[in-house]
């Protein structure tokens, strides 16, 4: 699948009970229903796979099971949590075992941002900044590194990505203590309102 | 060293520090309940720390949210999710018929039953299988295609070989049959030969324990 870039754009609006809707009608084997719920959730899906797993095929390959198995297990939803709740929570498991699977770990050392003194581009700067960010967030172990995705760049709340990941709410804040405090050591420089 | 994650308090009425520093991320993602929000933003206002550390947060997901996303065309996992689905329900249409006026377990034993029922009824009747018990009691007569009449005998346990051929040589007798059980031998006599002859000769024989007829066969 050839990959496109694309403007970052917000997620699509997808009403609640417009997807419960559709997961009943794909509970009914409707296919129009999913391949509608199918367009909606690929790219918030693709998105929350993006920095996590890398690979596009991994990702391809996570999105369709992911998806394949809403169609075949649409009907077991009890509606106990949000769909979008639901999808995201086999996505994560998924996603986890693709990481187990794939057995790479990724290593991460401090990389400084070039001379303070040193006038930089500031669009080559943001891009070194990103690059950093990307590494810190890899060098992240994989539960650490979800959350992080789950609440800053996908908008969950706590009590979402708890139910999310099936991990107590206090997993999650611990979780989330461990990631940021890591984050801090790896990104000395990323101070808030730097501008260079 | 990782560092001890502090315990976190939270009152009716205010929050402290350690939990506004918590639940950040969730300020940032604006996800937190309208009356913890408020009790967080008030606690920010005045927490010079807490200020800077919320706005770090907020950079920090405006230069990750910044950058081009690599967006993966659709078409082509749906294409292929929809072909596994196909290929599921045509696996289904074999099942679904069983399974849908029935629990599974009965459904799975009445199949174990058939195929058991079909297995036994093959080895019973399959066509050519000599339905003839395997086992052969000792009144029973050897099987040969020459006839005679036919003697169980029983010899003594020292016998030679010999010795076995001075008995039967001049009763012009061979053995078809044996040992069996405590040592039966079945002999056949020539077709024509008298078998209370050969008995009266064999019983009359000190290497002979046991002799009798097991007639014509």
């Amino acid at each position: 699948m050839k990959p496109r870039v694309v403007p970052n754009l917000a997620p699509p609006a997808m009403g609640t009970q417009g997807d419960a809707a559709l997961l009943a009608a794909i509970a009914s084997g409707d296919r129009d229903a999913f391949r509608a719920l199918y367009l909606a959730y690929h790219r918030r899906l693709s998105r929350f796979l993006l920095r996590f797993l890398r690979s596009h095929a991994l990702i391809d390959e996570v999105i369709n099971d992911t998806l394949y198995a809403v169609w075949c297990k649409a009907a077991d939803f009890r509606g106990e949590s949000q769909v979008s709740t639901w999808i995201f929570g086999i996505a994560y498991r998924k996603a986890l075992k693709a990481v187990r699977k794939d057995g790479r770990a990724a290593h991460f050392e401090p990389m400084p941002l070039g001379d303070a003194h040193t006038p930089v581009d500031p669009a080559q700067h943001q891009d070194e900044l990103r690059e950093c960010i990307d590494r810190a967030l890899a060098s992240l172990p994989a539960p650490q590194r979800l959350v992080i995705e789950l609440a800053y760049f996908m908008g969950h709340s706590c009590e979402e990505i708890a139910a999310i990941t099936d991990s107590p709410v206090a997993t999650i804040k611990t979780r989330m203590f461990y990631a940021r405090e890591r984050l801090r050591a790896l990104l000395p420089e990323f101070v808030p309102g730097e501008e260079r | 060293m990782t560092t001890p994650r502090p315990r976190t308090l939270r009152t009716a009425n205010h929050v402290t520090h350690e939990f506004v520093r918590e639940v950040l991320p969730w300020r940032v993602n604006d996800t937190l309940e309208p009356a913890v929000r408020a009790r967080v933003d008030a606690h920010v206002a005045a927490c010079a720390e807490c200020r800077a550390e919320l706005a770090r947060e907020q950079r920090f997901v405006e230069v990750v949210e910044a950058a081009p996303v690599v967006e993966l065309a659709p078409q082509a996992g749906l294409g292929e999710v929809l072909a596994r689905i196909d290929r599921r329900e045509r696996r289904r249409r074999w099942w679904l018929p069983l399974t849908r006026f029935a629990h599974p377990l009965p459904v799975a034993v009445a199949l174990q039953a058939g195929v058991i029922l079909a297995l036994a009824s093959f080895l019973i009747f399959a066509p050519g299988r000599d339905i003839a018990p395997s086992y052969r009691a000792l009144t029973d007569a050897p099987a040969g295609a020459a006839s005679g009449p036919t003697l169980r005998v029983v010899f003594a346990d020292d016998l030679s070989l010999g010795e076995l051929r001075s008995i039967l040589g001049p009763l012009e007798a061979s053995i078809v049959d044996g040992p069996r059980g405590p040592g039966i031998y079945t002999l056949r006599l020539a077709d024509g030969a008298s078998d209370d002859v050969a008995l009266a000769a064999l019983r009359t024989d000190a290497r002979v324990r046991f002799a009798e007829s097991a007639g014509t066969r």
